[in-house]
């Protein structure tokens, strides 16, 4: 049941700041300022400015925790460009972290990060490369060294690098041989088009991660992991000066980074109401029907939106849950949420994994679950309860330091203010059913594509029938 | 609802879930790659090894130094209450010392698993909603494995009607520990649920019924040789009598613990607890027998191969099962956490060091390495890994057995030990630091099943672990395994 377990903090993490494609906003006038300058009547007393060295520092106190954390976020936007980077974007930020440094083998290095409880790792977004890293507060510093090793003088080996392409490629292909995974990503595929984004959903061709060196992942770490288009979010018991200090001393040394190119807008297409079966020999079909919205997942919106999700799809609760699984016993579970593309734009889905002889009830129940909530959208009765947890939960979220340090750098991605965890509540106590249903209606799609992988597309009314992803460009003809 | 067997590859136990050691960036990764279908293999090592580090990890290797402040307290008879001050929310418990080791005749059907889902969403006469659903600012579920059945209720701890919350919650349970109602509809309908449940988390992937197999063959003779949702033709033919059977043989209040964390007064727990659990029969549940049941363990090798579209990483894996003489059950415990600790390390002679590492390895990754004390008096020690480009199967087959030969006759020498446990002391000291780990961790020690009163000794059993105990267990282990070798395979197309 864990997967339809609904989270509290999640539900309220999740709509103050979705994942990290967001157009990443850079510091803003105000931030620019020093000293720093500290938001109003805040209830975390958060603040916002450059440290001595010039980096965006966004600071949080947490007096009472034992661990102090930053979260980091490097402007990058070539994924949005530049698909042929596809692969190495994938490959490069873990490379960096966990290949080793300086005299430490990866090995090594990580064995040290374990003896003084330290952490750190490296990722990417389509809005920017992310760091994260968390210790003990008398570890802090230490750890912080070896993330500075890793950022100014990483092993990348070249075995590593070799395997890691290997995984890659082979995680890509049997993510195809699972109705669940498979359905997602002909959804995806289908609604970003031409977009340079889809090529970090299908990885293809596979030259894309094959053809990668470790001259291109040291390139990318030069011209991305830099200082100039660096914000550094501290959470835990370190004061501002304290965290500053820090700051620069481990990121002081980064080069400076040439300006980012503006990615290529995306432009949504109108949903194809079509029906694309995939006929795979699956024990359990997959269902998944929706289309692209504009509906951004952070501040107000981002809990409007949240709240839509929930009544629909978020738990034992929600309206598909009682209709797929409790009222047919046809699915474990089902569930719905949008996924994020780029900025405010996003897939809505309804997805539920389903006995292969119920498939054609189980759509039907949650077509009929969907134009119902577009129709006559959420009562109070079903959102009070979950602003009651949202409300509830957010606090818990903005306790821990990792917690809070990654929430408030997804808030600033998402364009939101630095004080946006003081205005969360406020966001959550503002919705109303009218307003909720106001936006169902205008960000929600009319219509539905629905991809179903299943072992027959007989009996399902399939517009489309094909047996692999290479043909979904036969479905999608105008 | 869910599962979590012994063994099995999407367990998502719930010790799993509650881990809250101290991540590194290895480890991350590695999760991330778990996501993968294509690691199955890789995850159901890994998330044995994580239930081990969870049980264990927080509360592990301690120095003697340290002391146990223990975070619950038992208010009541049978319930335990832990103040966690900052939280916001209330989580109430109810574990059932009752798994699907403790079906009629140890047959390991799934009825404990069914039954689970019938508590959850059956209602009794007077309940208008089901267990379910039944705060709606809050959230309901269940788990089942071998061991034990649980249930877990969240809400927000400023609810204006916690304290009747509370009062019915207990009910509900009370109620449940003497019968429960379903409709024949209803009992049908989860029945296909459970049904979905098994397609969705083992059916739909190339790798557990191979497992499963494993399972059998390792476990022979005793009820851990199924796992615990049954099988499709099991499922098929649950009945809810064969599920009231088992409540009305296990669903006791001398079997079940009740633990309740947030920041509630534990008056207010108590209060509540007694107006209900009082007038409870006290009669003792029948006396377990798979915890005294030795497995008959002959040295054996069979091996398992799967080719399959599906799996596009190859990989094998050595699974070794022994009988062992078990003279202190928690402190065998303490020594398995031990050496699990250092086999889950990248420290030198460690299965990573010498498999992946090197100028010559033999493998790209390792698949899992741990070392587990699943059935009382058995030891299974078990090493996986993915071949290097240009490596066979078979010659890292032969690397496997090789490198746990090496390493039962080498062990650990005393300064990794050292480092171990003051690594893992640490570990203990944050772990105590936060009430939310306390729930896992007693739910963790009470189902092994340990004596509560042995847990505030714990870190003192760890820190006393000597190098000779950790050789015996290792030498214990060289002798008459009952060896798996499992191999998958992409199809040869």
């Amino acid at each position: 049941m864990r997967t339809i377990l609904f989270d509290m903090m999640r539900v309220s993490a999740l709509s103050f700041a979705v994942a990290a494609t967001m157009a990443f906003h850079a510091p803003s006038a105000q931030a620019q300022q020093t000293p720093a300058i500290t938001a109003p009547a805040t209830s975390y007393a958060i603040s916002d400015g450059r440290t001595p060295g010039g980096i965006r520092l966004v600071h949080i106190l947490l007096k009472d925790e034992k661990d102090q954390s930053f979260s980091m976020a490097w402007r990058d936007r070539l994924i949005q460009h530049t698909p042929e980077k596809a692969g190495l974007l994938q490959l490069a930020p873990a490379l960096v972290a966990a290949g080793g440094a300086g005299a430490l083998d990866a090995g090594a290095l990580e064995e040290e990060l374990k003896d003084i409880g330290g952490y750190f790792s490296l990722s990417r977004g389509r809005t920017a490369a992310f760091g994260d890293v968390a210790a003990p507060r008398a570890q802090f510093e230490a750890t912080l060294k070896l993330l500075r090793s890793a950022l100014t003088e990483p092993r990348l080996p070249a075995i590593t690098l070799e395997r890691r392409k290997r995984f890659l490629l082979n995680g890509r292909k049997a993510n195809r041989e699972k109705a669940e995974s498979l359905a997602r990503e002909a959804m995806t595929l289908a609604l970003t088009g031409d977009h340079p984004v889809a090529a970090t959903v299908s990885l293809t061709p596979v030259t894309l991660v094959s053809s990668v060196t470790i001259a291109d992942v040291d390139a990318w770490r030069k011209a991305i992991l830099a200082r100039s288009n660096l914000t550094v979010v501290s959470a835990g018991p370190l004061t501002r000066e304290a965290a500053s200090e820090l700051v620069d001393s481990t990121f002081g040394d980064l080069p400076e980074r040439d300006s980012d190119k503006e990615g290529i807008a995306f432009v949504r297409a109108p949903v194809l109401a079509r029906t694309i079966v995939i006929e795979s020999p699956v024990a359990q079909s997959a269902i998944l029907a929706g289309g692209s919205v504009l509906w951004g997942g952070s501040g107000a919106e981002g809990v409007s939106r949240g709240l839509a999700m929930s009544v629909l799809g978020g738990g034992a609760r929600s309206r598909l849950f009682i209709a797929v699984r409790e009222k047919l016993g046809a699915a474990y579970g089902a569930s719905a949420g949008i996924s994020p593309i780029l900025g405010r734009d996003g897939i809505f889905s309804m997805e539920a994994a389903v006995a292969n002889d119920k498939v054609g009830v189980a759509l039907a129940a949650m077509r009929s679950e969907y134009a119902l909530l577009r129709d006559k959208g959420v009562t109070a009765d079903e959102i009070d309860p979950i602003k009651r947890r949202m409300t509830s939960g957010f606090p818990e979220s903005m306790r821990r330091s990792s917690s809070a340090s990654s929430l408030i750098r997804g808030a600033i991605q998402n364009g939101l203010p630095f004080d946006a965890p003081d205005r969360q509540i406020g966001w959550i106590n503002a919705q109303t059913a009218d307003g909720i249903n106001t936006m169902v209606r205008e960000r929600l799609p009319e219509k539905l594509m629905v991809i179903i992988v299943a072992p027959t597309a007989e009996g399902l009314g399939a517009d489309c029938v094909i047996k692999s992803l290479d043909e979904l460009k036969t479905c999608l003809a105008p | 609802m869910a599962v979590s067997n012994e063994r099995d590859a999407t367990s998502s136990s719930v010790a799993t879930e509650g881990a809250n050691a101290a991540p590194d960036p290895m480890a991350k990764l590695l999760a991330k790659l778990l996501k993968d279908p294509q690691f199955r293999p890789m995850r159901h090592k890994f998330q044995r090894l994580m239930l081990m580090h969870t049980l264990f990890g927080c509360f592990l290797l301690a120095a003697a130094s340290v002391t146990v402040q223990a975070q619950e307290k038992l208010v009541t008879d049978r319930v335990f209450y832990i103040h966690a001050p900052k939280s916001t929310s209330v989580q109430f418990q109810m574990i059932v010392l009752a798994g699907s080791a403790d079906e009629t005749n140890m047959a390991q059907l799934g009825i404990a698993h069914y039954l689970e889902h019938v508590v959850l969403v059956g209602r009794n006469e007077g309940q208008a909603e089901t267990a379910f659903k039944f705060f709606a600012d809050g959230s309901s579920n269940g788990w089942t494995n071998a061991r034990a059945t649980g249930y877990i209720h969240r809400f927000p701890a400023n609810a204006p009607d916690l304290t009747d919350r509370l009062d019915r919650l207990f009910k509900f349970y009370t109620e449940r520990l003497t019968d429960f109602a379903i409709t024949e509809a209803d009992a049908t309908r989860e029945r296909n649920v459970v049904r979905q449940e098994h397609d969705w988390r083992y059916a739909s992937n190339p790798f557990d019924a191979v497992w499963q197999e494993v399972t059998r063959y390792s476990y022979a003779g005793h009820p851990f040789e199924n796992w615990t949702i049954g099988t499709p033709q099991t499922i098929g033919a649950f009945t809810v009598e064969e599920a009231r059977t088992f409540l009305r043989r296990w669903y006791r209040k001398a079997n079940v613990y009740f633990i309740v964390t947030g920041p509630l007064a534990p008056e207010q727990v108590k209060a509540s607890a007694e107006k209900f659990l009082a007038a409870l029969d006290a009669a003792q549940p029948p006396i377990r027998t798979w915890p005294t049941l030795r497995l008959a363990v002959k040295p054996e090798t069979r091996v398992f191969s799967k080719q399959d579209k599906r799996i596009t990483t190859p990989s094998v894996s050595l699974s070794s099962v022994v009988s062992t003489f078990e003279a202190d059950p928690v402190r065998q415990a303490a020594v398995v956490a031990v050496i699990n600790g250092f086999l889950s390390s990248k420290l030198s002679g460690s299965p990573h060091s010498a498999l992946v590492e090197g100028d010559s390895p033999v493998a790209a990754a390792l698949n899992g390495a741990s070392l587990w004390r699943n059935v009382p008096g058995t030891l299974a020690l078990s090493l996986g890994a993915i071949p290097e480009e240009g490596r066979t199967l078979d010659e890292v087959r032969k690397a496997l057995v090789a490198y746990r030969e090496a390493f039962l006759k080498r062990g650990i020498d005393a300064p990794t030990l050292e480092r171990l446990k003051k690594r893992y002391a640490r570990d203990l000291q944050r772990g105590l630091e936060e009430p939310e780990n306390a729930p896992q961790r007693l739910i963790n020690w009470l189902t092994m099943p340990f004596p509560h009163d042995a847990l505030k000794e714990w870190p003192a059993t760890i820190a006393s672990v000597r190098l000779d105990e950790i050789e015996a267990t290792l030498k214990a282990l060289a002798s008459g395994q009952r060896d798996a070798v499992v191999i998958f395979e992409p199809n040869a197309e």
